[in-house]
Parts: structure tokens; C-alpha cells; sequence
């Protein structure tokens, strides 16, 4: 963070080339590049299984890639993982928050991980709890928790380190309307900030109005790609479409 | 305190062996600790005398040979654990990804679970015998000290062992069985060596007796001399003789550092998610079989089809009969008139039929849509009791006919036990069990103390009661009462209940 940033801005978010993996029986991802710049929202959407999900952990360096080349910041993710996992942040869409640790002791844990200074780490651990409105609940362990709560807790998890890319596997499952609305709004500040964020969802209204470009993945490859316009555009659907009937004319099986 | 910096090894340790903590106590883990270290302490009493009264020869050569056999039972103890221990850390716990997402080496991050998985298996052996070698250090005898070095060596070994052999189950049956699986082998890696330590009553004392003798004849050869050699190892290796103490330290650290290098790179290359992928993926599609109607049949046939689809379930239902197993092997053996082989059945059979009725009558996945279906709820219980039951009597089936062969009088005390413990046991499950959720199986106990001390007492009176009517007659009508009073307590609480709970 000390290099200039006219410079730094010019590097991508994410940049990936060329990326595969196979598992036994199957290839889940199937050669994707793909370049995100800094401050942007980015979703990724697709059908279930389309490998979205094995594409975000090879980027979080929780599985390797069989080909292909990874970086986030310019840090390669295969050569300089650590380097790219501190500026990294990861939220699992069923993320793990331990039951026998309180809400407090789960952020001192992670931002532990993540080598922040312990006040530094105490000061934002309290921010970010009394803002999820998680605060009364702080010192009961998460074993008390609802699904909602402890999905609240995850995502304080991943924002205690302020991370410069922040990754979310569908980041509203389990939340309330109002949760999901302060995740959304939250989501939108950090990128006027100049973060950035990339996204799975099922919600393509979610999808429709945040994000500013589009990743459509089918079978472990990108069909398309774009803002909603050129979505659109692609697929012909004319300008009244909404992102569903693009989303599912182009991610439709040719039969 | 920089010890503890955060991120480094010790400081995840830390978070490690915290959390195992808490997981293994509640609110009195802090006077139960206290309570153990003041028993451990004046357990150092026991050695110390021992040690005063011995002489520069610690034991003598002969013993030192059993010594070494038991410290390797020890160790299948330990591997046992291990494998338990490495399925919950490396599968269940589910916070790798957290770990392996965050800036710090995985290598360290795999380390790390490897060292809480030694600890937490050798926590209960160095209890046992660090004692020895702080009277060693008082009496004169410092070689003992070796046993801090030994035991961790056996340790690591345990540790290392059980992840291999968890790995291994994951990549050739995959994540979901390999869980089962790996509970099943631990058992009976601890069950084997039962076994094996009852080797004198299965096959006869002066038989094994003159096997030994055979072993110790033959020592003078090398081979044999290096069986005897490997036997005593561990005895050596803590006694402080320096050539057993390298093998032993070698192998432990040795194979811990490979096992734990190996476990990372099979996590980055994401072989359990592949495994898993293919399990998912294989579902065949068909014509639907045609439906079937009536409440016995729609019933049974689920609670059959869930119990028989979900592994680990009957690997934990089965698991305490498997403790039971060698025991009645080994009286089964014996002659027909053998007095503890039908309650040790009657047991077995209790424990069964506990599990599988709390699977199948507490457990209930879709409680609501039960309640919500137009049949009464005590019927659908009823029918679900039954479904846990039927398969415990085949189960056991044959046994009956194989004692009517022979005793008329035993099997019909077997037949009558095995009716009453289980139909006894199920009903307590009707009256006081509470709704569970039956992916937490092993813990079904906790919040129900009631229903577990019941269970408990319908077993043991039930076994008790088979055995007074096959060898003491005289005090049958006591354990008949025992054996009657649990249910009869069972159905009266439940009873209460219920009226508590809807006023008319």
C-alpha cells in the first residue's frame, strides 16, 4: 500500500488467464480469463454447478488450478499466495463462525490471521458489530445464534482486515430485508471507495442493479460478459429484457 | 507474549487447544480441571514407591516384554482416537476454508491440526505415566525422563497414522462415507486389540501359553529376536535406552512431518471436493416405482430407507454393539451354559434398539408434517417404534435358534429378555425422548438426562434379570421389578407430562 497510487490503480483487481481444473470425472473450470479492474462490482452468474464456486476458491487459494494463472493485485496467486491473500477476503456462501467462541473472540480471531494490530483490530471489531446490530449479542457465544446472525458475524469476519477485494459466494442467503438491504448498501460504498467487490448470486435483481459488469458461466466457461446493456444486446432481446430472460436465453443448454 | 503473536504457529495452537477445551466442558470445566490436577498430583505417590522400592534394575527382563505389548496397546488406543479426532478436524469442523484463505502458511495451518490431534490423544497416557519420570527425577532413575520424548513420539506416530489413514479413506470412498468409515476402523482397531488381549480366554490359556513359550525358545534366532525387539520398543525407548528411543522419535517425527506435508498438498488440489462431486453426481434417473398406500407400509418403509441411505448413522447406532461384540464372541465360544453370554446379548441388543429408536421415533426430520397429516400422531409413533425394533429381532433371530439347539430353557430366557429390553426400551423412548436432530447422534444424550438414565437402568435390569433367572434363580423377582419399574416410570412421566401440556 506504500506504492503510488496512479501507479497501483492501473494494476487489475483480478486478473485471470487461461484457468482450468479438472476434478476426476469432471472439468469445472474450463479455461476462463477474465480481467476485473479496481473499483468495480463484478457478479458472476450462473446455473447451478456452472463452476462458480470451484473459480472463487482456486482465487482465494483454497484449491490449486491444473493450468492457468491467477493474480489479485498483481500478486500471483500460485507463486505469492500470501501476498494475495492479505489483501484478500473470502465469504463462503455457508461460512463457518465457531460456536463455542462469542462474536468478540471470533474477530479477534480472524483479524489475529490476518495480522492486524490488536487495537486497531478491537476498535473495528466494535464498528462493525454495533453497524450489523450484533453488538448486544457480542459476548453470547455463536452457538446461541441464528443463521441470520451468524451470517452477519462471517461477513464482519471478512471486512475486520478493510480488504481491498472482497469475494462473496451468494453473500444474502439467510439474511433479512433489512440485513440484506445495509449488505447491498454496504457493498456499493466500498466499491465508491475504490475496493472492489466480486460476487455470486442467485438474485439476478441483486445482479441487475448493483453490479457493473456481468459474467455469465456456463459448464466452466464465460458466455458472456458485459454490462446489462450489452447482456442485453447479445441476446437480442431488446431493450425492455430483464436480466432473467437474458440470463436464461443465454445460459440455456443447446439442445 | 510473542510467543503468542498473532498469526504465528503457537498463537493458532492456542486457538486450537481453546477450542477443544471448551467443547469438552461447560460451565464447571474449571473445578473439574482443578479437581484432576490435585488427583494427579498425589497420583505421583503410586510411582514414587515403586520406584524407591526397585533397584537400579528397574523391572525385570521378563516383564519388560509385556510392558512393551501393553504401551502398543496403548498405541492402537491412541490411533484409535486419532482417527476420530482427524475425520472431525480435517472434515467436520469446516473452518479450513477460513484458515486457508487467510495469510498464513498452509503449512503451518496443517501442522498445526496435526499437533492438537497428537495432543489431544495422548493428553489422558501422559496423565498416566509423566508421573513415572518426575519420581524417576527424585528417586535417582533419570533415564525415565525418556518418556517425555517417547510418549511424543508415539504421539505424532498415532497422529500421523490417522490422518494417513483418514486421507486415504477420503480418496477411495469420499468425504461422506470415508466419515463413517474411519469411526468404524477406529473402533475396531480398538475392539482388535480387546480381542487380541482376550486371546487366552478364545483359544486357552495353556495354548497361547505354550505359544509364548514357542517365542521365547525361538528368540535366540534373529528373526524372532526382532519381533521380541519391536515388542519391547516402546518399554525400551521410555525406560531410556538410547537405540529404541532414536527408532522410536525417528518414526514419530519422521512420519508426522510427511503426513502433515502430504495432507496439504491434497487439500490445494482439491481431491475431497472431487470425491464428493462424483457422489453427487451419480444419480441415475428411472422410471418411478409405483407408490404404495397404507400408514404401516408408507411409515416403515421410510424410516427403513433413511436409516439405510445415511452411513454414518448406522455406523454410530452400531457402534457400542461393536464394543460388545468381542465379549459375546469370546463367552459364545464357550460352553452353552455360560452364564453372561445372554445378558451380554440382551445388552447388545438394548443398546441397538435405544439407538434406532431415538432415530426413528425422536429424531424425525419433518416433525411438522407429521403432526400437520390427518392421522393420529400416537400411531405414526407407534409404527415408527416398530420400525427401530423389527430389524434388532432378526438381528438377533439366529442366536435364538442356535441356543434353542441346545437349551430350551436359556433361549426362552433369551427370547422373553431380548421382548422386554427392547419393547421396554422403545417405550421410554415414546414417553420422555426429545426432539433431536440426528446428524447429532452422539451427543443425543445431552439435555435429556432423564431419558438416558432410564435407558441405562432398562438395560442393565434387563441383562440383570437374565442372568439371575440362568444362574440365581433366588434374586430373579428383584431384577423383575427393576427391570418392569423403568418403563412403568417412563410411561407415568411421559403421562404427566402430556397433561401438563394440554389442559382440556
Amino acid at each position: 500500500m506504500a506504492e503510488p497510487l496512479s501507479l497501483s490503480i492501473l494494476v487489475p483487481a483480478l486478473e485471470i488467464v487461461g484457468l482450468v481444473k479438472r476434478f476426476d470425472s469432471s472439468t469445472a473450470v474450463d479455461g476462463i480469463d477474465l480481467v476485473i479492474p479496481q473499483g468495480e462490482l463484478h457478479a458472476l452468474l450462473g446455473p447451478n454447478g456452472a463452476g462458480k464456486t470451484t473459480l472463487l476458491r482456486i482465487v482465494a487459494g483454497l484449491i490449486r488450478a491444473d493450468a492457468g494463472r491467477v493474480a489479485v493485485l498483481g500478486h500471483d496467486v500460485g507463486s505469492h499466495p500470501i501476498d494475495a491473500k492479505r489483501v484478500l477476503a473470502f465469504l463462503p456462501d455457508d461460512p463457518l463462525v465457531y460456536d463455542k467462541l462469542d462474536a468478540v473472540e471470533y474477530l479477534e480471531f480472524v483479524a489475529g490471521l490476518w495480522g492486524l494490530d490488536a487495537a486497531v483490530a478491537a476498535k473495528r471489531a466494535e464498528g462493525l458489530l454495533r453497524w450489523l446490530e450484533l453488538w448486544p449479542k457480542a459476548r453470547q457465544r455463536a452457538e446461541g445464534y441464528s443463521r441470520g446472525m451468524k451470517q452477519k458475524l462471517a461477513l464482519a469476519g471478512a471486512l475486520i482486515h478493510e480488504p481491498r477485494v472482497l469475494i462473496l459466494d451468494e453473500p444474502l442467503t439467510g439474511l433479512d430485508v433489512a440485513a440484506a438491504r445495509q449488505v447491498k448498501d454496504l457493498l456499493i460504498d466500498r466499491v465508491k471507495r475504490g475496493g472492489t467487490v466480486i460476487l455470486t448470486t442467485h438474485i439476478l435483481e441483486m445482479a441487475e442493479r448493483l453490479a457493473e459488469r456481468i459474467s455469465l458461466i456456463r459448464a466452466g466457461r464465460i458466455v458472456a460478459q458485459g454490462s446489462l446493456d450489452e447482456l442485453r444486446a447479445k441476446a437480442a432481446a431488446g431493450s425492455g429484457g430483464t436480466l432473467e430472460e437474458v440470463f436464461l436465453q443465454l445460459t440455456a443448454t443447446p439442445s | 507474549m510473542t510467543l503468542l503473536r498473532p498469526g504465528s504457529g503457537p498463537w493458532l495452537l492456542h486457538h486450537e487447544l481453546r477450542l477443544a477445551w471448551r467443547r469438552l466442558g461447560g460451565v464447571h470445566s474449571r473445578i473439574w480441571a482443578g479437581l484432576g490436577l490435585l488427583v494427579w498430583l498425589a497420583f505421583h505417590g503410586v510411582p514414587y514407591l515403586l520406584l524407591r522400592m526397585a533397584g537400579s534394575e528397574i523391572v525385570a527382563p521378563g516383564l519388560s516384554l509385556v510392558l512393551g505389548a501393553a504401551l502398543w496397546f496403548v498405541f492402537a488406543l491412541m490411533l484409535s482416537h486419532a482417527i476420530t479426532l482427524a475425520v472431525d478436524v480435517l472434515f467436520d469442523r469446516g473452518d479450513l476454508d477460513l484458515l486457508l484463505a487467510s495469510p498464513i502458511a498452509p503449512a503451518t495451518v496443517f501442522l498445526v491440526r496435526g499437533l492438537g490431534v497428537a495432543i489431544a490423544c495422548v493428553t489422558l497416557y501422559a496423565v498416566l505415566l509423566t508421573p513415572f519420570a518426575h519420581a524417576g527425577l527424585a528417586t535417582g532413575h533419570l533415564r525415565l525422563l525418556a518418556i517425555y520424548p517417547a510418549l511424543a513420539a508415539m504421539a505424532l506416530l498415532a497422529a500421523a497414522s490417522g490422518m494417513a489413514l483418514t486421507l486415504l479413506l477420503v480418496r477411495g470412498l469420499g468425504a461422506r462415507r470415508a466419515r463413517t468409515a474411519a469411526q468404524l476402523l477406529g473402533a475396531f482397531v480398538g475392539a482388535g486389540f480387546f480381542l487380541a488381549a482376550q486371546a487366552g480366554s478364545v483359544f486357552g490359556d495353556e495354548r497361547v501359553a505354550s505359544w509364548i513359550a514357542a517365542v521365547r525358545h525361538a528368540s535366540e534366532g534373529s528373526v524372532a529376536a526382532q519381533a521380541t525387539g519391536l515388542v519391547r520398543l516402546p518399554f525400551a525407548a521410555m525406560v531410556g535406552e538410547l537405540p529404541a528411543l532414536a527408532v522410536l522419535v525417528l518414526a514419530g517425527f519422521g512420519a508426522f512431518a510427511l503426513v502433515v506435508a502430504a495432507t496439504g498438498r491434497h487439500f490445494l488440489a482439491g481431491t475431497q471436493e472431487s470425491v464428493t462431486d462424483a457422489a453427487l453426481a451419480a444419480e441415475p434417473g428411472g422410471p418411478v416405482a409405483p407408490f404404495r398406500s397404507g400408514l404401516w407400509r408408507v411409515v416403515l418403509v421410510k424410516e427403513w430407507k433413511l436409516i439405510r441411505r445415511d452411513p454414518q448413522l448406522i455406523g454410530q447406532t452400531l457402534l457400542p454393539v461393536l464394543y460388545l461384540l468381542p465379549m459375546i464372541f469370546i463367552w459364545g465360544r464357550q460352553s452353552q451354559g455360560n452364564p453372561v453370554f445372554v445378558p451380554a446379548v440382551v445388552l447388545a441388543a438394548t443398546t441397538l434398539a435405544s439407538g434406532l429408536a431415538w432415530v426413528t421415533v425422536a429424531a424425525e426430520d419433518a416433525p411438522e408434517l407429521v403432526a400437520a397429516a390427518p392421522v393420529a400422531l400416537e400411531q405414526v409413533r407407534r409404527i415408527k417404534l416398530a420400525a427401530a425394533l423389527l430389524p434388532v429381532w432378526f438381528l438377533v433371530a439366529p442366536l435364538l435358534v442356535h441356543l434353542a439347539l441346545g437349551d430350551a430353557r436359556v433361549a426362552f430366557v433369551f427370547a422373553v429378555c431380548v421382548l422386554g429390553s427392547t419393547i421396554s426400551v422403545g417405550l421410554v423412548h415414546l414417553e420422555v425422548s426429545k426432539p433431536g436432530d440426528r446428524r447429532k447422534m452422539r451427543r443425543r444424550g445431552s439435555g435429556n438426562w432423564l431419558g438416558g438414565v432410564l435407558e441405562g437402568a432398562v438395560a442393565l435390569s434387563w441383562a440383570a434379570l437374565a442372568w439371575c433367572l440362568l444362574a440365581a434363580p433366588l434374586f430373579a423377582p428383584v431384577a423383575a421389578a427393576a427391570a418392569f419399574a423403568a418403563p412403568l416410570a417412563a410411561m407415568l412421566i411421559g403421562r404427566s407430562r402430556r397433561g401438563r401440556a394440554s389442559p382440556p
